[in-house]
């Protein structure tokens, strides 16, 4: 089956088989590798992008059931060589070890922030608690999303 | 999984008239694309309902509609619904995670299966494989009902906002191939001791268009206990209020959750509650009363007491509102 979408901006098509998840589409055909194959059943938040603003898991979504819209990666937060605050909050507060987890629990934050659920530390945690890190950085990563909810 | 033709619906009228044996409604697919790949579900044809929209949230003369594909985190977060159902936005915020409760749509998470480990699982299960037994008999009970749908199905409804939509009497409104019909949220689960397999009522073709909250209903609240505090289902729940006048309740509304195959509404209770003045043993006593019929396993018997303290911290003229 044929599908257009909006990808970081871009208009793309690609030909899919219509079992595919947004998460296969996106590593295995466009090669946006960011978001990453966890459980696959919705429980770990690897694979989390936005999709029309909103957090999506994408490998509980069907890549047919995609088209028009328009879906943003970790590939696509930068511009250009300026990092997305949340980007430059993770460096600063070491909120990495493996980095498996990262694209999807910064592309949760974006939401989180733009949702107005960063006010409190709980907050963050209840709100980013779909996003597992098996190399715990969690206090690191609630510091990183409160310190840019901070300087808004 | 085997490979089926997708059909993104153009309106209500087509996605009824495309669906027949083999197929299926697709939503969000928080719900179905895991059926899929777990070979729970294995459609010929899978209906996209989302293009249809179906998502609003309208006030009506005679309380508020909620589009059956409106989006958890969008139903919670409106205004008129924090106002009249806090009980349902409460549910709603203490449902899944902030991902799912984005992409999960009303009507697909009244309509979700059973999480039992043990029909996601390969172990025996009724519900599964028809008569290969169910697991919980001897197996872990501690997610299981108190008050099972039949002897062959332990499994409880998982649903948060279906408890509070209980206690807030909520209409069901779906159109099928034989035209529109209501239901209440009691008649689109399955009667005690039905046939397994299926999470509700509804038949090929049926499609739920939206849900009504009748206006005049008390807000209420929605108290949940889990394992963890975030990100789990529920072990039990409850959804309801109290209106008292000179310390006599006068009206009463409770459901719980996590007890049954469906959400329960607890009408036994809310009739001994009213009429008496409040006390906090009261409450404890009519929650009793209503799980009195219960046949509780080994393993679920500590939900009796963790219903009638749900039920308490919901019911207490004194929590927050
Ligand atoms: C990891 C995880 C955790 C969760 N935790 C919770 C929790 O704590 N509490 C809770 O209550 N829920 C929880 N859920 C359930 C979640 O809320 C539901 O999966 C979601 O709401 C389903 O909506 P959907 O749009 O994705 O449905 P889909 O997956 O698209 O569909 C689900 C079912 O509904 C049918 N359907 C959908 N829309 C219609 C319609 N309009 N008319 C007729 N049939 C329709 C489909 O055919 C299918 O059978 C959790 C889910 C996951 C994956
Ligand atoms: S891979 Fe999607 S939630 Fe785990
Ligand atoms: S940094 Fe390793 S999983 Fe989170």
């Amino acid at each position: 089956m044929e599908v257009r979408l909006t990808v970081n901006g871009r208009e793309r098509g690609a030909e899919i088989d219509p079992r595919a998840a947004l998460l296969d589409l996106l590593r295995d055909q466009f090669g946006l590798t960011g978001a990453k194959r966890g459980c696959e059943r919705g429980e770990c938040g690897a694979c989390t992008v936005l999709v029309d603003g909103r957090p999506t898991l994408s490998c509980l979504m069907l890549a047919v059931a995609s088209g028009g819209r328009s879906v943003t990666t970790i590939e696509g937060l930068a511009e250009g060589d300026r990092l997305h605050p949340l980007q430059q909050a993770f460096i600063d507060h070491d909120a990495l070890q493996c980095g498996f987890c990262t694209p999807g629990q910064i592309l949760a934050a974006v939401a989180c922030l733009a949702a107005g659920r960063a006010n409190t530390d709980d907050e963050v945690r209840e709100w980013m608690s779909g996003n597992l890190c098996r190399c715990a950085a969690y206090p690191q990563i609630v510091a990183a999303v409160r310190a840019v909810a901070a300087a808004r | 999984m085997k490979i089926f033709d997708y059909r993104a619906a153009n309106s209500v009228a087509e996605a009824i008239a495309a669906a027949g044996p083999g197929s299926a409604f697709l939503a969000a697919g928080t719900e179905v694309v895991p059926a899929l790949r777990d070979g729970l579900l294995h459609p010929d044809r899978l209906i996209d309902l989302l293009p249809l929209g179906l998502d609003g949230i309208e006030r009506r003369d005679d309380g508020l509609r909620l589009g059956g594909l409106a989006r958890l985190s969008d139903i919670a977060s409106h205004p008129e619904v924090l106002a009249s159902a806090p009980a349902l936005a409460s549910a709603i915020e203490q449902s899944g995670t902030a991902a799912i409760r984005s992409m999960g749509t009303l009507a697909g998470n009244l309509l979700q299966q059973v999480r039992c480990p043990y029909y996601r699982g390969a172990a025996p299960c009724n519900r599964r494989a028809p008569g290969s037994g169910c697991s919980v008999a001897r197996g872990d009970q501690r997610h299981a009902a108190l008050m099972p749908l039949s002897f062959h199905c332990a499994a409880v409804h998982p649903s948060d906002p279906a408890v509070a939509l209980a206690s807030l009497d909520a209409t069901i409104v779906v159109e099928g191939r034989a035209g529109r019909r209501t239901l209440s949220l009691d008649q689109l689960y399955p009667a005690a001791g039905a046939v397994l397999g299926v999470p509700s009522v509804l038949e090929s073709g049926d499609l739920i268009i939206a849900l009504d909250l009748p206006a005049g209903r008390l807000p209420g609240r929605y108290a949940k206990i889990r394992d963890r505090s975030s990100f789990d289902f529920a072990l039990v729940s409850a959804a309801g209020g109290l209106r008292l006048e000179g310390g006599v309740v006068v009206e009463a509304a409770l459901a719980l959750g996590g007890i049954a195959w469906k959400p329960w509404r607890c009408r036994r209770a809310e009739a001994m509650l009213v009429g008496r003045p409040w006390s906090a043993d009261l409450v404890r006593q009519a929650v009793a009363a209503e799980l009195s019929g219960a046949t509780p396993l080994e393993g679920t018997r500590f939900k009796v007491e963790l219903a009638i303290r749900a039920a308490a911290t919901v019911l207490d003229p004194g929590g927050p509102s």
